[in-house]
């Protein structure tokens, strides 16, 4: 069960108080969960909110770093707002507020933090082109056709702070080619095997069949 | 076609013509020996002893003899061209039915040689991949993403010093991606195989001709 520290409670006191209007702390709340799935960049709070600009950033700051929480560990809207009601207080008002918003918005947010990590560089779609040998330097004879290949792989570019997209190029002749696509198709026929014999009653096999399948196989 | 030589070769290979049979199966023998293992000075001393010739008229000959098979399958000759050519330079039938034995049972390494000489681009070599699922991460305790892990191997066939280097790529994919990449490739071998492709083909292999 999450767990928060005496910190970030004292905090989130703040944001149980009257320092802003319902209104207001959906506007904030709705700031939070642009900025935590990327739609928008996260705004100057200063700006938006004119008066009590410390209060303002330090609601902004707890309620994002709770949401991040609810969404680390998958919770349900029902249960963010149990653990609003049991751990935090909030009023009914402000709960209504926040667990509407998750969710609108846990599966944007779920998909953002999934993608936060370490990953190989991620093949997202492959180009390709034949051309044929007419003749070269060594040999006056045409020898039969010259596939060029490009996998296209998406990585996350420290600099940039963005993912990137980069070729990986190669050449196949006919022969390297077959065995290049025999190896990827006995790939995709043994996670077929996978989600048919995955045991149906355990829920995170249901989530992966529900993957594959959904990738018409 | 009929293979014409420089007047250099010519001379180089002159040695040639006027020995016995025994003799240019020797040197066949010597050719052999300079591709797969390099030049052994050694050899040729004893040759120049034995034929009371200089040791580089044995060297120009064993590499005129060998620069002769090199453009044979450079124009990839057929049997009667090759007779043809090989009587022009001044060799005997006898010793033309020795070196078509000779080119006949070299060609396809040679051939093979030639075309790793050709420019040097990155092959594909070999595809492993495993089948893994992301269980969790510190972003996101619970969760459960099939994934394809892989290292694909890419050869280049010569690097600065001249031998092939295997590099290794590791990559990842999920299953729709797999999917999607598996097709279009299997569609790219088919298009090598289509209508379009073998017209395209069969027009440059007769023009060549």
């Amino acid at each position: 069960m999450l767990e928060i520290d005496n910190n970030l409670k004292n905090s989130l006191k703040l944001a149980n108080s009257n320092a802003l209007s319902d209104e207001n702390f959906k506007n904030l709340v709705q700031h939070c969960f642009n900025a935590l799935t990327k739609k928008s960049e996260i705004n100057n709070i200063n700006s938006l909110y004119g008066s009590k600009p410390d209060t303002v950033k330090e609601i902004f700051a707890s309620v994002m770093t709770l949401i991040a929480q609810f969404g680390r560990q998958n919770l349900d809207p029902l249960e963010v707002a149990q653990f609003l009601k049991n751990e935090c207080h909030f009023n009914a008002n402000r709960i209504k507020i926040i667990s509407e918003l998750y969710e609108e918005n846990k599966n944007d947010l779920l998909v953002v933090l999934g993608t936060i990590g370490s990953h190989l560089p991620h093949i997202t779609d492959v180009n390709w082109k034949i051309d044929y040998k007419i003749e070269s330097k060594y040999l006056e004879e045409a020898s039969g056709p010259i596939f060029r290949i490009s996998l296209i792989t998406e990585v996350f570019d420290e600099q940039l702070q963005k993912p990137v997209q980069k070729p990986i190029n190669f050449t196949c002749t006919t022969q390297e080619l077959q065995d290049l696509v025999y190896k990827l198709k006995d790939a995709v026929n043994h996670c077929e095997r996978i989600a048919k014999k995955a045991d149906i009653s355990e829920p995170n096999a249901v989530l992966i069949i529900r993957i594959l399948v959904g990738s018409n196989w | 076609m009929l293979l014409s030589l420089n007047s250099d070769h010519k001379e180089h290979l002159s040695l040639l013509t006027k020995q016995p049979v025994e003799v240019l199966v020797d040197f066949c023998k010597l050719a052999i020996n300079l591709i797969q293992s390099g030049p052994e000075i050694k050899l040729y001393k004893a040759a120049a002893q034995k034929l009371e010739v200089e040791l580089t008229v044995i060297q120009n000959c064993v590499y005129g003899l060998v620069n002769l098979l090199l453009q044979f399958c450079k124009y990839n000759l057929n049997e009667s061209d090759f007779r043809d050519s090989v009587l022009t330079i001044g060799f005997s039938s006898e010793q033309q039915v020795i070196l078509n034995k000779f080119y006949q049972s070299k060609k396809k390494e040679i051939i093979e040689i030639l075309e790793k000489l050709e420019v040097n681009d990155v092959h594909y070599n070999n595809l492993e991949w495993r089948f893994e699922v992301e269980v969790s991460s510190r972003s996101l305790l619970h969760r459960a993403d099939p994934i394809v892990a892989m290292n694909l191997n890419l050869k280049r066939p010569h690097n600065t010093d001249g031998f092939p280097t295997v590099d290794s790529i590791f990559l990842q994919t999920d299953p729709t991606n797999l999917v999607h990449i598996a097709k279009e490739l299997e569609n790219c071998l088919q298009q090598s195989r289509s209508r379009h492709f073998r017209r395209i083909q069969k027009g440059l292999c007769n023009n060549n001709n």
